[in-house]
């Protein structure tokens, strides 16, 4: 939801769907880098998602995704985006094991896209209260 | 050819303020106890799909020779890598066992570990040794202000910002100490605001890469 908002708000359309399915099942390998065919609206989108996605595996397909990202958005950016997965990966252990309810004020715009990105099917939209 | 990549000095500051308090005693957790649950943390990675993780309730509650029971070391890799599977009637089993205060500041601890943990990994750097642990009993205090807002545990009941604020608040200061680690790594004191023109990252960028792990990790919220 902020990815849609924080896009509206420098004018650009974010394609939402690229951060679930798209990503999940249109990987392809170019050399030794996993890259998402991911084009979200967003800068570099393909190569965030890559590193997002190898920073969760923490496998050998690390080191080159995130040298890829480096290379292209420099040090500074990929420390921003290290600490960016590490965050929302506690973030998100935060919320499952407390059981969170959705807050209302994202309530209604939740409604309008969680069915479209499947994000029903999800086992934790049961354990959210509010949804 | 890449270099090593050095954390932002107040992601480390405090990162370094919250691991120093991995090691002394809780609020419900002895010093030795939180090392044991942050070593658990730190093992704990997703289970290939042919290995199941053991059912909570047929594990020992007895300890043997370990500072965590079976049962409980088996919680924190269930809170680490699976929390999605973690619903209402999971947790009031596990509270009903443990304690509901004991269960979030086992949980906060997880959140601590991985968040710092994880932003080492993703630099490609080394991770850091555990703490000592300090002697000293629990000081079972527990956080004023808490009520069941429909979670699965009771929580702050007034606060300003999203819910997640108050998720684990129950832990009291290993809530706090992790909620700083929230602002360090993600928003600052920005959050509200949309655009961001002093970093690195745009904005969206950072909010994609925050929804593609979340996604990963499916988790709803």
């Amino acid at each position: 939801m902020l990815l849609g908002l924080s896009s509206n708000a420098v004018d650009v359309e974010a394609d939402l769907a690229a951060v679930t399915g798209n990503v999940v099942t249109g990987n392809v390998v170019t050399s030794d880098v996993v890259t998402s065919d991911v084009d979200a609206g967003v800068p570099h989108a393909d190569l965030l998602s890559a590193f997002a996605e190898a920073a969760w595996r923490r496998d050998e397909s690390l080191a080159p995704a995130r040298a890829a990202l480096q290379a292209v958005v420099g040090d500074a950016a990929v420390v921003e985006a290290a600490q960016t997965v590490a965050i929302f990966r506690s973030l998100n252990i935060a919320a499952d094991s407390s059981g969170i309810p959705l807050d209302e004020s994202w309530r209604g715009l939740a409604a309008e896209f969680v069915s479209d990105l499947g994000l029903d099917q999800f086992p934790t939209s049961a354990n959210t209260p509010g949804y | 050819m890449t270099h090593t990549l050095q954390p932002n000095d107040f992601v480390l500051e405090v990162s370094d303020a919250a691991w120093a308090e991995l090691g002394r005693p809780g609020a419900q957790w002895a010093g030795a106890q939180r090392v044991a649950i942050a070593a658990a943390a730190r093992a704990a990675s997703p289970r290939p799909l042919w290995d199941r993780a053991p059912d909570l309730a047929e594990l020992s509650r007895e300890h043997s020779g370990g500072e965590l029971s079976p049962f409980v070391a088996a919680l924190v890799e269930r809170v680490a890598v699976e929390p999605s599977s973690l619903t209402r009637d999971h947790v009031h089993a596990i509270t009903d066992e443990i304690g509901d205060a004991a269960y979030a500041e086992l949980a906060s601890i997880v959140t601590q570990v991985v968040s710092i943990d994880h932003h080492a990994a993703a630099l490609g750097n080394e991770l850091r040794p555990l703490p000592a642990a300090e002697a000293g009993a629990p000081h079972r205090r527990r956080p004023e202000g808490l009520a069941d807002v429909g979670g699965h545990i009771e929580m702050t009941e007034v606060i300003e910002g999203p819910n997640v604020r108050r998720s684990l608040s129950l832990a009291g200061a290993d809530h706090e100490r992790w909620m700083m680690l929230v602002f360090a790594m993600y928003s600052g004191s920005q959050f509200g605001e949309m655009v961001w023109t002093d970093r690195a990252l745009t904005r969206p960028q950072v909010e994609l890469l925050a929804a593609r792990t979340s996604a990963l990790n499916e988790c709803f919220y």
